[in-house]
C-alpha cells in the first residue's frame, strides 16, 4: 500500500508541474529562448576568440619618409604567405571555356580574367581564387573564393549582412551566393551590403600589402596591378562613397597606393585624383609641406585638389551638375588670381603623418609614417583663399549651368560655350579661335556673323548677349572684333559683315570714347558714303582714307588700329548720310568745313566726281548745312590740284576740327621756282606765235593774178611797197598811193579804193594782212581816220 | 623771260590792268604757267585752222582767270589767223531762246568778230570784201561776173540752213560795191550780223526770204565758219563767256534748251560734222558740276564732260571738253606780280621799280587787310599794285615801304553776282489759296 502511495505522489508531483508550466504565460517562454540563444552565441565568440588569440599579431609600427631613395616597399610586413599566380584559361566549349580553377592552388585573378565559379561567370578579376592560401598570421585568407565551397543553389532575394571583418569560408552559402552575384554583376549591384565591400578591400589590401613587397615572388605583377586597384577604389569609392565606414579605408588604401607610386617632388606632378569625402589624403598633405619646404607656389592642380578637399566644393547646383566645368573653372581663375601660383607660408610644428590601418587585420602590415614636411591641411587663410576662387569659378558657372537647365541643347553649342572663359573651351573650339587669331595676324578681314559662328560650329544666330559673348571671348583669345557691339549697342544681323583684326590691350571703350576718335570714325564713314556713290569704294579711296588715318597721329595706334578696321568694314557696308545726319548736325562749323572739304576729296580720288557722286555731295553738304557753291568750288579745287599738282591732297589734320587756321604769309619757294620753269615754257610758246621771226615766208601767198598779169608778177614784186611782195598788182599800186599820206580820212580812203576797184575793207584786210606777215604789224590803225604805221615805215627804212 | 616788250603791248597789259580788266593785247606778257592748257588750247586751234573742229569748257572760280585765258587763246587764234567771235552770255544773249536772245547773242558775237588786223571786232565787213575781192579777181581772169564766181564758190554752202540766202546776200554786197549802193551793201551787212528782225524787212532790202533767227543762230555761225575760210581765214573761234548765266536761268525749260544747244555743238565738234568752227566756253564750277541746274543736270552733256576715268594720281588727259583752271595761290601771285613788275620795265631788270621783298612785302600787306581773297580774286590787288608801280616810276626817289604803308587795297566783291540765280522762273513756286 506504501508502494502504491509512493507511485501516486510522484504522479501527482508530474501533473503539478505540468499544471504550472502550463501556467507560465507564453511571454516567458519566449524570452527565455531569446536568453539561451544569446548564451550560446556568446559561449561561441569566446572559445573562437580563444582559439586566434595566440596567433594574433601585434601591430608593426612603421615610420617612414618619402624620399627618393627610400623604398616605398619597406613598409610592408616581412612575414608572408605567398599565392601561386595562376593564368586563366579563357577557351570555353563554346569558344568561350572556362575554367575551373585547380582544387589545390590559390591565385590572384588577373583584372582581365574571367572565371567561374558556382555556375557564375565572374568578369574582371581582382581577387583571390583556389584553395589554401594563408595569411601572414597563419590564418586562413579571408577574401580567398574557393570554388569548392557550397553556394545557394537558389536565387537568394535577401541579401543578407555580413560582419565588417568577414571572411568569405565562414559565409552562409546564401552569402556567397550574394558575393559571387556582385562579382560577377561587374561590382555595380549599388544595394551590396558594406560587408562584402569590405571582404573584396581585404583581396585588394592583401594584393598591394603582401604581393607587391619588394621580396615577394610576385612583385612584378602585382606592382603593375597598382593603377588598375587604386582606379578601382575610387570607382567604387564613387559608387559606395555613401557608405561611411567603407570611406576611410578605401581612401587609405588609395591614398597609400599612389603615395607608393609617386616620386619626389610629388608637387611636380598633377596629382593624382581622390573621390571627394572630407579627408586630405596624405598625398596631398605631403605634396602641399614640400610646396612649402621647397617654396615653390602651390601648382593649379594641386590647389584644385586641396581646394575639393573641402566638403563645399561641389555643393553649389551648377557645381553638382558639372563638377568637371567647375574644375576646369577653378584652375583658369586660380591661375587669373594667382598667376605662378598660391605661394604658402606657415611655421606650423606639425608634420605630415599617414596612418594605414588594415582592414585585413591578418595582414599585420599597418603603416603609421610621418614625414618631414609641414602639414598645411589646418591652415586657415590658403583654404580660404581657394575658397573664394572657387566661389568664383562657381560664379562663373553659373550662367552657362541655368541656360543648360533651360535649354540643353543651347548649351552644348556655341551659346554655351560663350557664358565660359575661353581657357575652359574644349579643345576643339579653342583651336578654332587659335585658328582665328591666326588669321588676323596677316591682317584684318571681313567676315559674317554667319561664317564667323559656322566657324565655332553654331548654325543658329546669336542673341545680343550671346554676341557680347563672342566678341569677348574673342578679345580674350586675341581677336578684336569692328563693330564694337557694347559701344553701338546693336547686335549685327546674320549676314552683317564683321572686321576681325589682333587685338591691342590699349583698345578699350575708354580710349575710343573721345571727341577726336567719333570725329575720325564720322570723317571715315561720311567718306565712305561719299565712295559708295559710284558704287564701289575703290582702292585709292580705300588708299586716301587709310592714308587718312595715319596722318591722324593725334589718334593712339591702337585707335588707328580699329579705325583702319572699320574702314575696311566701311568698304562693304557703308552707312546712310541719314544714319550720320544727326551727329554730323551736332558737329561746329569749322568740323563741318572741314569735313566738306574731305567728302570733295574722295569723291574725287577715283577721278572726276561723277554726277552721281556730286548728288551725294549735295546732299552731305545740305546735311553739312554747308553753301552748295563750296561743293562746287571744292571739286574744282581738288580736280585742278589733281591734275596739275602732286601735292598732298587737303583733308582734316585733326579728326573732327577744322584745318590749321592760316598763319603768317610764307611763300613755297620750290613751288615757284616750278612755276618760273612753268612760266618760261609757256613764255617761249607764245613768244613762237606773237613774235615772228625776223624774215619770215608769208604764211599764205594771196591767190595768183590772173595770167595777162603773170608776166608782170615779177615787176609788182620788184616795185612791191614795203616789201610787201604777196600783193597782187591793184593791192600793190594801192598801198603806193596809201603811203602818201600818214593819215587819210575814211571817205578819202573809199575814194582811193574805188581807183584801184577795190572794196576797201577788204583791201585794207588783204594789205594789213600781209604787213602782219611780213613785218609783224599791220600797216594801217584806226577806221575814221585812217593812220599809217609809221613804225613800220621805221623800221623798213632801217 | 626777259625779251624785250614792245612799248605798245605794255601800254596795253598796264592800261588793262590799271582799269581793272582783262587785256585783250599782250596776255601772254603775263601769263603765267599753265603750260599745258595753253599747249592743249594750240593744238585745238591747229585743228580749226586744218578745218577740224573743236570745243573746250573752260572751267575756274572768279578769278582763277577764265576771261584772261579766253583771251589769250582769242590772240592765238587771230596769230593763227582765225576769226575769232566773242561775246560774254547774259540774260538777254543765250545759245537758245524763243525770244530773240539768241539772235541777240549771235549779233553781238558778229559785232564783236575780228581778224588780225581788226582785233578789236568789226572785221566783217573786211571779211565778205576780202572774199568778193579774191572773187573778183578770178572773174576777172576768168572773163566772167564776179556774181557767177561767188554763186559758184558758195554753191556747196547753199545746201545748209539759210546757206542759199547766204549767197545771195554776199552776192548782193558785191552788186552793191559794183553799183555804188552804200544801202545795200550796209543791208548785207546788216543782214550777216543778223540784225534782221522781220523777215519782211529782209525781202524788202536784199529779196531774201529767211533772216538769221534764234532758231538758225548756230546753222548760221556753221556757214559763217565755212564762209571765212572760203575767204581766206583759217576758220572760225566762237569764244563765250559768262556760261553762268545759262546756270542762273530759273527757267528749266529755257536752261535745258540752252544746254541742248551746247550738246549739239558739243556733238558736231567731236563727230567733226562742222567744218573749221571752233567754241571755247568759260564758266564757273557751279555752271559744270551743279547736278541740278549745271550742265551736270543735262543726262547727254554728263557723260560727254565726265574726265577720262583712267586719268587719275597725276596722269593727265586733256582730251576731254573741259579744261580746269586752278585758282591762283600766293606762289601763284607772286609770279604774277613778278612779270607785271617786268612788263612795267619792259623788260629790264634793271629797270624794276620794286624789289622782290618788294612784292612780298605788297602780299603781305594785302593779305592783312583782305586775307586769302587777296590771291583769288587778284582784280584789285593787281589794279593797286599797278598803281604802286606808277606812283614808284613817276617818283624816282619815292620809298616803296612807305608807300606800301599807305595803300589801299578793296575786296573784290564781283564774284558774288555768279552765284545769283535770277528770281521768278517756275520752279518751286508757292501759292496760297
Amino acid at each position: 500500500m506504501a508502494k502504491k502511495s509512493g507511485g501516486g505522489a510522484a504522479l501527482f508531483v508530474i501533473i503539478g508541474v505540468l499544471a504550472l508550466l502550463a501556467a507560465v504565460p507564453k511571454e516567458v517562454w519566449v524570452g527565455l529562448a531569446g536568453a539561451l540563444l544569446v548564451g550560446v552565441s556568446v559561449y561561441l565568440f569566446v572559445k573562437d576568440k580563444k582559439k586566434n588569440g595566440a596567433q594574433q599579431p601585434g601591430l608593426t609600427k612603421t615610420s617612414s619618409h618619402l624620399e627618393p631613395d627610400s623604398d616605398p616597399m619597406t613598409w610592408y610586413p616581412t612575414r608572408i604567405d605567398e599565392p601561386v599566380s595562376v593564368a586563366a584559361a579563357t577557351a570555353s566549349p563554346q569558344g568561350h571555356k572556362i575554367p575551373t580553377a585547380s582544387p589545390e592552388s590559390a591565385h590572384w585573378v588577373a583584372h582581365d580574367d574571367e572565371v567561374r565559379i558556382a555556375g557564375f561567370i565572374i568578369p574582371g578579376g581582382m581577387f583571390y581564387m583556389g584553395n589554401g592560401l594563408k595569411a601572414p598570421n597563419g590564418q586562413r585568407e579571408v577574401s580567398l573564393v574557393p570554388p569548392t565551397l557550397p553556394v545557394a543553389a537558389y536565387d537568394v532575394p535577401y541579401k543578407r549582412e555580413l560582419p565588417w571583418t568577414p571572411s568569405y569560408w565562414q559565409m552562409h552559402p546564401d552569402q556567397r551566393r550574394t558575393y559571387l552575384e556582385w562579382l560577377s554583376g561587374g561590382r555595380l549591384d549599388p544595394f551590396i551590403p558594406v560587408g562584402y565591400l569590405f571582404l573584396f578591400l581585404s583581396g585588394l589590401e592583401r594584393r598591394v600589402r603582401v604581393d607587391a613587397r619588394k621580396d615577394s615572388a610576385h612583385v612584378a605583377e602585382a606592382t603593375r596591378d597598382l593603377p588598375r586597384i587604386a582606379n578601382e577604389l575610387r570607382r567604387l569609392l564613387a559608387l559606395y562613397g555613401r557608405f561611411r565606414p567603407f570611406v576611410r579605408p578605401a581612401l587609405s588604401l588609395l591614398d597609400l597606393i599612389e603615395l607608393v607610386q609617386a616620386s619626389d617632388p610629388l608637387y611636380v606632378r598633377p596629382p593624382p585624383q581622390f573621390p571627394a569625402t572630407g579627408h586630405i589624403p596624405a598625398y596631398i598633405r605631403l605634396a602641399l609641406g614640400q610646396c612649402v619646404l621647397d617654396k615653390v607656389p602651390v601648382p593649379p592642380s594641386l590647389a584644385l585638389a586641396w581646394a575639393k578637399t573641402d566638403p563645399g566644393f561641389y555643393s553649389s547646383a551648377p557645381g553638382q551638375r558639372f563638377p568637371q566645368l567647375l574644375d576646369a573653372l577653378f584652375v583658369y581663375r586660380y591661375g587669373q588670381v594667382f598667376k605662378e601660383g598660391m605661394l604658402v607660408r606657415t611655421r606650423t610644428s606639425t608634420r605630415v603623418s599617414f596612418k594605414y590601418e588594415l582592414v585585413n587585420r591578418a595582414l599585420d602590415a599597418d603603416v603609421d609614417a610621418t614625414f618631414e614636411a609641414p602639414d598645411v591641411s589646418g591652415l586657415v587663410t590658403p583654404l580660404r583663399k581657394l575658397r573664394d576662387v572657387a566661389q568664383e569659378a562657381t560664379h562663373l558657372l553659373s550662367p552657362y549651368s541655368r541656360l543648360a537647365l533651360k535649354f540643353e541643347e543651347r548649351a552644348a553649342a556655341l551659346d554655351g560655350l560663350l557664358l565660359l572663359p575661353v581657357g575652359v573651351w574644349p579643345e576643339s573650339a579653342r583651336q578654332s579661335m587659335a585658328a582665328m587669331e591666326l588669321r588676323t595676324r596677316i591682317g584684318p578681314f571681313v567676315i559674317t556673323v554667319r561664317d564667323l559662328v559656322l566657324h565655332f560650329g553654331s548654325l543658329h544666330l546669336l542673341n545680343k548677349a550671346s554676341m557680347l559673348g563672342l566678341q569677348a571671348a574673342l578679345a580674350s583669345g586675341g581677336v578684336a572684333m569692328e563693330p564694337d557691339i557694347a559701344a553701338t549697342g546693336r547686335s549685327p544681323d546674320i549676314d552683317d559683315p564683321l572686321v576681325l583684326f589682333p587685338a591691342v590691350p590699349e583698345d578699350t571703350p575708354e580710349a575710343r570714347d573721345t571727341p577726336l576718335y567719333k570725329g575720325a570714325l564720322l570723317t571715315l564713314q561720311l567718306g565712305a558714303v561719299v565712295a559708295m556713290a559710284d558704287g564701289t569704294m575703290n582702292q585709292p579711296e580705300l588708299q586716301v582714307m587709310d592714308s587718312q588715318i595715319g596722318r591722324w597721329d593725334v589718334l593712339p595706334s591702337a585707335s588707328q588700329k580699329r579705325l583702319r578696321a572699320h574702314l575696311l568694314l566701311l568698304s562693304v557696308a557703308a552707312p546712310t548720310l541719314t544714319g550720320l545726319r544727326t551727329r554730323l548736325n551736332a558737329l561746329p562749323l569749322p568740323a563741318r568745313e572741314s569735313l566738306g572739304v574731305f567728302s570733295a576729296t574722295i569723291a574725287q580720288v577715283d577721278g572726276e566726281a561723277s554726277p552721281d557722286e556730286i548728288k551725294v555731295l549735295e546732299k552731305v553738304y545740305k546735311v553739312l548745312a554747308l553753301d552748295a557753291q563750296r561743293l562746287y568750288s571744292e571739286l574744282h579745287a581738288t580736280a585742278s590740284q589733281l591734275r596739275t599738282s602732286t601735292r598732298p591732297l587737303g583733308a582734316p589734320a585733326q579728326p573732327g576740327f577744322g584745318n590749321e587756321l592760316p598763319g603768317e604769309l610764307q611763300l613755297d619757294h620750290a613751288r615757284i621756282a616750278e612755276l618760273h620753269e612753268d612760266t618760261n615754257r609757256v613764255s617761249a610758246l607764245l613768244a613762237n606765235i606773237f613774235v615772228d621771226d625776223e624774215h619770215p615766208a608769208p604764211a599764205k601767198p594771196a591767190p595768183p593774178a590772173d595770167a595777162t598779169d603773170a608776166s608782170s608778177a615779177p615787176q609788182a614784186h620788184a616795185a612791191a611797197p614795203l616789201g610787201l611782195v604777196a600783193l597782187d598788182a591793184a593791192h600793190a599800186a594801192f598801198v603806193t598811193s596809201l603811203l602818201a599820206r600818214a593819215q587819210w580820212s575814211r571817205a578819202e580812203l573809199l575814194n582811193l579804193a574805188a581807183t584801184f576797184e577795190l572794196m576797201l575793207d577788204g583791201a585794207l584786210e588783204q594789205v594789213n594782212d600781209t604787213s602782219f606777215d611780213v613785218h609783224d604789224m599791220p600797216l594801217t590803225e584806226g577806221d575814221d581816220p585812217v593812220t599809217v604805221n609809221q613804225e613800220l615805215l621805221e623800221k623798213h627804212s632801217q | 623771260m626777259n625779251a624785250q616788250i614792245r612799248p605798245k603791248d605794255r601800254d596795253a597789259v598796264v592800261q588793262s590792268l590799271r582799269a581793272g580788266v582783262v587785256p585783250r593785247a599782250g596776255q601772254h606778257l603775263i601769263q603765267v604757267g599753265r603750260t599745258r592748257e595753253i599747249e592743249t588750247l594750240i593744238a585745238d586751234l591747229d585743228r580749226v585752222a586744218d578745218g577740224g573742229s573743236t570745243f573746250r569748257v573752260v572751267i575756274g572760280e572768279y578769278g582763277a582767270g577764265k576771261t584772261f585765258f579766253l583771251n589769250l587763246v582769242r590772240a592765238i587764234a587771230l596769230e593763227k589767223k582765225i576769226v575769232v567771235a566773242s561775246a560774254d552770255l547774259n540774260p538777254d544773249r543765250r545759245l537758245h531762246a524763243s525770244g530773240g536772245q539768241a539772235r541777240s547773242l549771235y549779233a553781238e558775237l558778229m559785232r564783236n568778230i575780228s581778224t588780225r588786223t581788226k582785233p578789236d571786232g568789226g572785221a566783217l565787213p573786211g571779211i565778205v570784201e576780202r572774199f568778193i575781192a579774191n572773187a573778183t579777181t578770178e572773174a576777172k581772169a576768168a572773163g566772167v561776173s564776179a556774181e557767177s564766181v561767188i554763186r559758184q564758190k558758195l554753191e556747196h554752202l547753199t545746201e545748209m540752213v539759210n546757206g542759199y540766202d547766204f549767197a545771195d546776200v554776199i552776192a548782193a554786197y558785191c552788186r552793191g560795191f559794183e553799183q555804188g549802193n552804200d544801202q545795200l551793201k550796209a543791208d548785207a551787212v546788216r543782214w550777216l550780223r543778223g540784225e534782221f528782225t522781220t523777215k519782211t524787212d529782209a525781202r524788202a532790202a536784199l529779196g531774201v526770204r529767211s533772216i538769221v533767227d534764234d532758231a538758225s543762230m548756230y546753222d548760221q555761225l556753221k556757214l559763217m565758219a565755212r564762209f571765212v575760210r572760203l575767204a581766206g581765214f583759217g576758220g572760225l573761234l566762237v569764244s563765250l563767256d559768262e556760261l553762268v548765266n545759262l546756270y542762273k536761268l530759273a527757267n528749266a525749260q529755257a536752261r535745258n534748251s540752252n544746254y541742248e544747244q551746247i550738246l549739239r555743238i558739243l556733238n558736231d565738234a567731236l563727230q567733226g560734222t562742222a567744218v573749221g568752227l571752233g567754241f571755247i566756253l568759260g564758266g564757273t564750277p557751279e555752271f559744270l558740276l551743279d547736278s541740278r541746274r549745271g550742265l551736270y543736270s543735262y543726262p547727254a552733256l554728263q557723260g560727254r564732260l565726265s574726265q577720262n576715268t583712267f586719268a587719275t594720281e597725276g596722269l593727265v588727259d586733256f582730251s576731254g571738253p573741259v579744261v580746269r583752271l586752278a585758282s591762283l595761290t600766293p606762289e601763284d601771285f607772286y609770279v604774277l606780280l613778278q612779270k607785271i613788275r617786268d612788263v612795267y620795265a619792259l623788260g629790264d631788270p634793271d629797270k624794276h621799280l620794286l624789289p622782290d621783298q618788294g612784292l612780298f612785302s605788297f602780299m603781305e600787306h594785302c593779305s592783312n587787310r583782305l586775307g586769302n581773297a587777296y590771291f583769288r580774286t587778284p582784280r584789285t590787288t593787281i589794279t593797286s599794285f599797278v598803281n604802286l608801280l606808277a606812283v614808284l616810276e613817276q617818283n624816282p626817289g619815292a620809298n616803296w615801304p612807305q608807300l606800301l604803308g599807305g595803300l589801299a587795297v578793296a575786296p573784290d566783291t564781283g564774284g558774288d553776282a555768279d552765284l545769283k540765280v535770277e528770281d521768278g522762273g517756275d520752279e518751286l513756286a508757292t501759292f496760297k489759296l
